[in-house]
């Protein structure tokens, strides 16, 4: 189930939008929607903050009384990187709202293709977070989700999946190809590079790319062969260019 | 016993290797650099013990120095990413380097007679002469190596006609004494003095070219601010004639609301929004540099029909990030694209993206524009080769150059007549 998260201190506002939420539902039936409503940004803020309940996507006012929406899109950035969608009457905002790296920016009035464009955006963003592929592991099957692998090293002719929790899958002994062993889960998550041999890497987990090695979240440097170096570079400063302009 | 001689030999060898391997602009990983070297170490070493040069005769002597000078040189050729006067110069260089260390041998063994207290100086030479080159000169060595391709073969004649000389003198006598190594030493310190003089006009040269080139930077910046303040003030002038019109236009407004002429209302008022829309400047960026750079830039794509999109998300302040020294590169960036996708025909195919943003603690630009033709890249540099003659097309290698100095990332593609230039700077770090 997707859950949407709309704020609006404009209490018609945010009942047309839910409306067209419901809209992209209609034509969309295979997607399980739920949107709750909030009028006060307050409150959404502390169902992030202190419950820790997050929506798999955000659409914001920016100009509320108590939290204006770029403030909230910052708490939200913090606690859960979930997709924000901004809708408000003014142009003057959408630098700000670049810099909390909005998937859209939306000016009212809303136009039902406009936003059925915005929520495509989302859902494919979700849904790419949200895959699970089974692995056969040492303990038998065990479900990974690609987007939480940080790297894959090649050890011992057995692909150890590293997760970004800290936690490792370990699959079975390898008789083929190290790609090849790997291919169900790298082909999942567009994100994904082969810097090296023995290594497949999830660039959202990079945190620097350095002269001949990628510096992982976790501190770990998984080296760049010499000839995918250029390769490497190229591909890592194209999804940074993504990751940082997705409005 | 090992004989002195070829005690002496090989601690040369060992160390003008190790000269090699941290002076040259390496091509291949340090494993297979080291391995090589190794290799031409144990080659070299064999002969030595095999010829004894010294006790053969001159022409065997001179031979056998021929073929290790030969093995060193292509071992430098072949270690060096530049295989061009660079590596000769480095291999040359290796050689004089050395020639110090064996210098201080021979007139030590010479006077002392003791062959373990002569390797003993020679070493403590050699490392001291090492330590001292790679701290000192190592970093801007490389540099210089990697930035300048011309003007390497006439320095190769220093070392050479040092070396040349030095091997002559020696070769005078059919033993060493004090007559042969005091001259000698006279030569070696003309040497020493020579490189001195050489490298200090290098780096003089480099500072003057980079001042020059901030030069050149804060020129550009002033010429951005002279422009921005010209639209500024045409910006005033503009909302200072809509503010003056404005009470003609309420009452006229006034007088077709009376006249119920809604039609004409809704015409004003859309040509009024028209004019405000030309004279206020929309702001791009939070930064007033960047925001200077991208208007200007703008309004120049306007005039040249292109179509350019801006995406800025950077705060006012941007920190580690000089202000002047990047919004100078924006503007080599936004020059080369309003320049290159004005050229092409089809105006509705003339376009510029610019995106700047901050993830993960890096600042990310990427600037892509439409073009047309071929774009030859340079075999050095690996930038594109400019189509305006030499002396022009230094704009990226000199973008190129700044990112390297800030430890950023620096990334060219052109594809489907679009071209991309993406760079990343460490920010807030």
């Amino acid at each position: 189930m997707l859950r949407f998260a709309v704020c609006d201190d404009d209490a018609e506002e945010l009942q047309r939008i839910a409306s067209l939420i419901k809209g992209y539902n209609d034509i969309h039936p295979n997607l399980e929607v739920m949107s709750r409503l909030f009028q006060s940004p307050r409150k959404l803020g502390a169902f992030i903050e202190n419950d820790h309940d997050f929506f798999d996507v955000y659409l914001l006012d920016i100009l509320m009384p108590e939290l204006d929406g770029i403030h909230l899109g910052k708490i939200i950035q913090h606690e859960c990187h979930a997709p924000t969608i901004f809708i408000t009457s003014s142009k003057e905002y959408a630098l700000d709202a670049y810099g909390v790296h909005a998937l859209r920016y939306i000016i009212k009035p809303v136009h039902r293709r406009q936003l059925f464009e915005a929520l495509d955006a989302a859902v494919k963003f979700v849904s790419e977070f949200t895959k699970v592929v089974q692995v056969k592991s040492q303990d038998g099957l065990t479900p990974i989700s690609p987007a939480d692998v940080a790297y894959i090293e090649n050890r011992a002719r057995a692909a150890h999946y590293l997760m970004a929790d800290g936690k490792e899958v370990i699959g079975q002994t390898n008789r083929g190809k190290f790609e090849e062993s790997v291919q169900s889960v790298v082909e999942e998550n567009a994100n994904f590079i082969h810097p090296h041999k023995s290594f497949y890497v999830n660039l959202h987990f990079v945190r620097a790319l350095k002269a001949d090695y990628l510096l992982m979240e976790n501190g770990t440097k998984v080296p760049i062969s010499r000839r995918n170096m250029a390769e490497t570079k190229h591909i890592y400063l194209e999804y940074l260019s993504r990751s940082g302009g997705r409005a | 016993m090992i004989d002195p001689q070829l005690a002496e030999y090989t601690i040369s060898m060992l160390f003008l290797l190790s000269y090699l391997l941290l002076m040259l602009p390496m091509r291949y990983s340090k494993r297979v650099s080291i391995i090589c070297a190794a290799v031409c170490f144990a080659i070299t070493v064999a002969i030595d013990a095999e010829f004894t040069p010294w006790n053969n005769t001159d022409l065997m002597t001179g031979a056998v120095t021929i073929c290790e000078a030969i093995l060193v040189q292509g071992l430098a050729f072949f270690l060096c990413s530049y295989r061009d006067f660079r590596a000769l110069f480095t291999g040359l260089t290796s050689a004089a380097y050395v020639l110090v260390g064996n210098i201080v041998f021979s007139v030590i063994y010479l006077v002392s007679g003791i062959g373990w207290l002569a390797c003993l100086f020679q070493i403590c030479l050699h490392t001291f002469l090492l330590v001292v080159i790679v701290m000192m000169l190592r970093k801007r060595y490389l540099y210089e190596m990697n930035v300048r391709s011309k003007g390497w073969g006439m320095l190769c004649l220093v070392p050479l006609m040092f070396y040349t000389t030095q091997y002559f003198l020696l070769s005078l006598e059919s033993s060493l004494s004090l007559k042969v190594l005091i001259p000698c030493l006279c030569v070696l310190v003309l040497m020493i003095l020579s490189y001195s003089i050489v490298i200090g006009a290098l780096i003089d040269a480099r500072h003057e070219s980079e001042l020059e080139r901030d030069n050149g930077i804060l020129a550009r910046m002033t010429d951005n601010l002279k422009q921005q303040i010209e639209l500024i003030q045409d910006s005033n002038e503009r909302m200072t004639v809509i503010r003056h019109d404005m009470r003609h236009r309420v009452a006229l407004i006034n007088a077709y609301l009376d006249a119920k002429e809604y039609g004409r209302i809704r015409d004003l008022l859309s040509h009024l929004s028209g004019e405000l829309d030309k004279a206020v400047l929309s702001r791009l960026s939070r930064n007033a540099a960047l925001d200077a750079v991208l208007s200007l830039y703008s309004k120049r794509a306007e005039q040249a029909h292109v179509t350019m999109k801006c995406r800025v998300g950077v705060p006012e302040d941007l920190t580690s990030i000089d202000e002047v020294e990047y919004a100078t590169t924006l503007s080599n960036l936004l020059e080369n694209a309003v320049r290159a996708a004005s050229e092409v025909e089809d105006p509705t195919k003339r376009f510029i993206t610019c995106s700047i943003s901050i993830v993960n603690h890096q600042m990310i630009t990427e600037v892509s524009n439409s073009y047309v033709g071929d774009i030859k890249m340079n075999a050095q540099t690996h930038l594109p080769l400019s189509s305006q003659g030499s002396g022009h097309g230094v704009g990226l290698l000199s973008i190129k150059s700044y990112v390297g100095k800030q430890d950023g990332l620096f990334d060219l593609s052109c594809k489907d007549n679009v071209f991309t230039v993406r760079i990343s700077l460490r920010f807030g770090e």
